[in-house]
């Protein structure tokens, strides 16, 4: 078993690489207040649970997987939509594009805002979430047809 | 809106969201810093959730766009015109007043239609309470009748339509087969025909989408005008899913809701029969899970096989991680077990037609609940573990029992593993 020395250093390296993946993807999925709320506890479970988490093939997407289970939880006590529109957002963002993402199911939001917000590759969002790159792909092609519909853009 | 590249609009949007977001900072945990890794308990690393909770950028929120109709508007498209009937049954066939009794009970005359049906499954107030959801879902029975074989006996087919049903193009043709008496100017026996794979399915999204609640008794019938409510504002989203949603999502939703204590849409997804009653054995399982503090996660699912007549039946084999507070307890990485799901397109998890998924091959750490077993079995708890009936149950006051007897199973487990 790993010192509690030689633990922290490690969990220090993991917190640095995973924190910002598991908070956009989480923001991604369950909007900016909940999702960086998932975001914590799924690392402070990390934290209590090390050897669990490193013993998962994909800690990363095993966390995310834990912070959608906590998110839910939460929300439940709060009876709020998983995913909330911001409702002051600067000039410069087209005003319909957070309810049209709002609109899509959690997984092609996820998919999608990953992607085009975020400029993640296939590989990451597979990896994170826990898919093929095919269903990335596929879920992609759908939202971002959707989205083209419900803005009524073209390209 | 003027045209524009939605990759341009999306990239905005996530360089706006980056400046909202702020980022955990492991510095700034003080249990972190100041305590080694702590074990069992949950819940105590709430400094860092507190920085996150203080540091996240206090918004103004807004619900989710709902469909901007109102119901009143969707059903004023849907329903069928309330009728208007000849109140004296006696002047009327058998038959006529099986034609009454559908058009009061489907146009919303609720009234009409508890003084033409006198049937052993249905209250009046049920019969009324139906009424008006069918008339807000749009609902519509064509009656095919053959009879009278004897007096009052009819034989028909009842193809029925509703708002949900033309949302997804499904037409229900011939429809059910029942046998229908009229007895004395009621209708004493009558069928009411229901489309359950597609209201279970609406539950599975609701569930997936996070917003189960109030959606809890839409499973079977007598509805009521709330589920009609739900299902007529989650119309448009709920077809848009049923296009895309995998599998997996339904058992990531089913397994996440019963291991994470959420009884109402874990039974829902389950297809669990004694419901969420404080005894029944799906609520004793979801709490025993809950106390334990359990964590599932589902990956690498693949389709095994799949059986199609009105909605698939598909086989999925997936694994399964499972850990609590033992596995935490005990220094133990989550079990993984391999098995099959059944998914009842796209609604409720099972394990085979009609058989709930915990009922068979139950998600768990096997070797830990074991290894609890024979530590309480040769020692002071046996009479406690014994009269619980834990070997066999999984309870809230199982569960309790190994949490507060955790530290000293701990220490066995470590010398006798």
């Amino acid at each position: 078993m790993l010192t509690d020395r030689a633990e922290t250093r490690d969990f220090a390296e993991f917190f640095a690489e995973a924190e910002p993946r598991l908070r956009v993807a989480l923001v991604s999925s369950l909007g900016l207040e909940l999702g960086q709320e998932a975001s914590a506890e799924a690392l402070a479970f990390a934290w209590e649970n090390w050897e669990r988490v490193l013993a998962t093939r994909n800690p990363i997407g095993y966390l995310y997987g834990v912070g959608r289970n906590k998110a839910r939880a939460m929300n439940r006590r709060r009876s709020r939509p998983l995913f909330e529109v911001l409702s002051v957002d600067p000039p410069w963002v087209e005003p319909a594009l957070p309810g049209a993402l709002a609109r899509l199911s959690e997984r092609q939001r996820t998919v999608v805002m990953l992607l085009y917000c975020f400029d993640w590759t296939l590989s990451e969002v597979a990896e994170t979430l826990g898919t093929a790159k095919g269903t990335v792909q596929l879920h992609a092609r759908r939202a971002m047809s959707k989205l083209r519909a419900d803005l009524r853009v073209e390209s | 809106m003027k045209p524009h590249d939605l990759g341009d609009l999306m990239q905005e949007y996530g360089r706006h969201l980056e400046t909202q977001m702020t980022p955990l900072d492991l510095d700034q945990a003080s249990v972190y810093q100041a305590k080694p890794r702590p074990r069992a308990d949950t819940h105590r690393w709430m400094a860092v959730v507190s920085v996150a909770a203080v540091s996240v950028v206090i918004l103004v929120v807004v619900a989710l766009y709902l469909a901007s109709s109102s119901l009143e508007d969707e059903v004023a498209d849907t329903a069928p015109t309330p009728t208007t009937l000849a109140p004296d049954v006696e002047s009327m066939t058998d038959r006529e007043i099986i034609e009454a009794g559908v058009a009061a009970f489907y146009s919303g005359d609720g009234e009409r239609a508890a003084d033409l049906f006198e049937l052993p499954d249905r209250t009046d107030d049920e019969i009324r309470q139906e009424s008006v959801y069918q008339a807000a879902i749009g609902g519509r029975l064509t009656l095919n009748c053959i009879g009278p074989s004897t007096p009052g006996v009819f034989q028909c087919t009842t193809p029925y339509q509703n708002a949900l049903t033309d949302a997804i193009g499904y037409v229900d043709s011939p429809g059910d087969s029942d046998r229908f008496v009229v007895e004395d100017g009621v209708i004493t026996a009558f069928a009411f025909p229901e489309h359950s794979w597609i209201v279970v399915g609406m539950g599975s999204f609701l569930a997936s989408e996070g917003r189960f609640e109030g959606y809890e008794g839409c499973s079977i019938g007598p509805f009521s005008e709330v589920c009609a409510t739900i299902q007529m504002e989650n119309l448009d989203t709920w077809v848009e899913w049923r296009e895309d949603v995998e599998p997996i999502e339904i058992v990531e939703v089913a397994l996440e809701s019963w291991y994470g204590g959420d009884c109402e849409t874990a039974h829902f997804l389950s297809d669990s029969s004694n419901g969420c009653s404080t005894s029944s054995k799906a609520s004793q399982t979801i709490e025993y899970e809950s106390i334990l503090g359990a964590q599932v996660f589902v990956e690498n699912c693949e389709e095994t096989a799949r059986t199609s007549s009105t909605s698939d039946f598909i086989y999925l084999s997936c694994e399964v991680h499972y850990s609590n507070a033992m596995n935490n307890a005990a220094g133990k990485p989550p079990s993984v077990t391999t098995r099959e799901f059944g998914l009842w397109s796209p609604g409720w998890v099972l394990t085979g037609p009609g058989q709930p998924w915990y009922e068979v091959d139950y998600p768990e750490d096997i070797e830990l609940r074991e290894s609890f077993r024979r530590f309480a079995g040769g020692g002071e708890l046996q009479d406690e573990y014994a009269a619980a009936g834990c070997a066999l149950a999984r309870t809230p006051v199982c569960a309790n029992l190994i949490l507060d007897n955790l530290t000293d199973w701990a220490a066995w487990y470590e010398t006798n593993s």
